[in-house]
């Protein structure tokens, strides 16, 4: 399925690029990401089905409190929308595509500021 | 007296099932249920949850005030045997679904109403849902989501559900009350926005007619 091939693209590149990681989380680690990204691509799908941005935007401040009191800062979730942005073309219909583009960007603007 | 969910959560978190049902108790003396329900134990649970996702509690925790919570519902859920003619009311969570405690609550004002009630808990896939309305035959099925990325599979199956059964179709919990579920299904369910709503629509709503606006 195309959101398993995001997804691994996605959680590949970061371990490879941050091999630190690796180092502090483990594999337990990994199965996590594995796990957050699919919940990424879930809450992507929600707002995209409803037409509701909103509904990412809330999600993505819930995952800041959960990610940096559990030691995970901003910068990897930037980091891991980015990807985000760049695995989902050409794997889902192009409207949902840019749907979600949209709403990552949105997100990460709300991240950077 | 004045009520205070914090207390009760501390309760919760101690794991003192003892001390949390005394404090409930004492609160149903000057309030009612639906009272202690939604102004006690659900914001005491709301503020577990976000302890959890501030990482100031562990999961376990979490879990120990949860069991500690849904034991005092049930010993506080008296109820008396509903009248054969009576409504029914089938409750169930959808597929992956966990959070049932709200949907627990409201089936207890449902059997104080009076209602046969048929409460399938957690996570219940959609076409055992189906069957079971097959057989049950109720007047009303209500269906309860916690999590934001449930609306999709929410809104598909209220229209299944409205397609294949003769039953009114209700929704609510924490996703349908944040994000305006009622636009999104239309006619085909009504959104029910707290327990105080339940209650005003089994007072006014007879037999279970979906319609009213709430
Ligand atoms: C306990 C709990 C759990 C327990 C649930 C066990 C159980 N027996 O229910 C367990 C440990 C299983 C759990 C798991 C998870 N949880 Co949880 N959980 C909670 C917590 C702390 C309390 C839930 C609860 O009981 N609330 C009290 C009830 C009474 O409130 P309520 O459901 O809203 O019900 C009220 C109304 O909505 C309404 N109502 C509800 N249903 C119905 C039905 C009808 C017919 C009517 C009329 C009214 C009605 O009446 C109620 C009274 O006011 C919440 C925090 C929160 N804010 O709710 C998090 C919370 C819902 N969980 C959350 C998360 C993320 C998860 C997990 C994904 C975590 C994980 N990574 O594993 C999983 C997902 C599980 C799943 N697939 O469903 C997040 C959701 C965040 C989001 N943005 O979507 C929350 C908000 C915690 C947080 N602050 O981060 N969880």
């Amino acid at each position: 399925m195309s959101k398993e091939r995001i997804v691994e693209e996605v959680v590949a590149g970061i371990y490879k690029d941050y091999p630190w990681v690796w180092d502090k989380f483990g594999e337990r680690g990994k199965e996590k990401t594995i796990e957050d990204n699919y919940h990424h691509l879930d809450h992507l799908y929600t707002a995209y089905s409803t037409g509701e941005a909103q509904i990412f935007l809330d999600y993505t401040d819930w995952l800041v409190t959960v990610l940096t009191s559990r030691g995970v800062g901003v910068d990897l979730i930037v980091d891991n929308f980015e990807r985000l942005e760049k695995s989902i073309p050409g794997r889902l219909p192009q409207k949902e595509a840019e749907a979600y583009l949209n709403y990552l960007q949105q997100a990460r603007v709300k991240l950077e500021t | 007296m004045e009520l205070e969910p914090r207390l009760f959560a501390e309760h919760l978190l101690a794991g003192d099932d003892v001390a949390a049902l005394l404090y409930v108790q004492k609160a149903l003396e000057h309030f009612s249920h639906t009272d202690v329900y939604e102004h006690v134990m659900t914001p005491a649970m709301y503020h577990v949850g976000d302890l959890w996702e501030q990482n100031k509690i562990t999961v376990a925790e979490e879990h120990l005030a949860t069991g500690v919570c849904d034991f005092v519902l049930a010993q506080i859920d008296h109820r008396d045997p509903p009248a054969a003619e009576a409504p029914r009311v089938l409750l169930c969570c959808l597929e992956g679904e966990e959070h049932y405690l709200g949907l627990k609550m409201a089936a207890s004002i449902f059997r104080r109403y009076g209602w046969h009630v048929r409460f399938l808990g957690p996570t219940l896939p959609l076409e055992h849902v189906l069957k079971d309305a097959a057989q049950f035959q109720p007047q009303v099925i209500g269906l309860s989501g916690a999590l934001a990325y449930r609306i999709p599979q929410l809104k598909a199956s209220v229209e299944t559900l409205k397609a294949e059964t003769n039953a009114d179709i209700i929704i609510s919990g924490r996703t349908a009350l944040i994000y305006d579920l009622g636009a999104q299904v239309g006619y085909a369910a009504a959104t029910i926005a707290s327990l105080e709503a339940l209650e005003n629509w089994l007072e006014d709503g007879n037999e279970g007619t979906a319609n009213a606006t709430i």
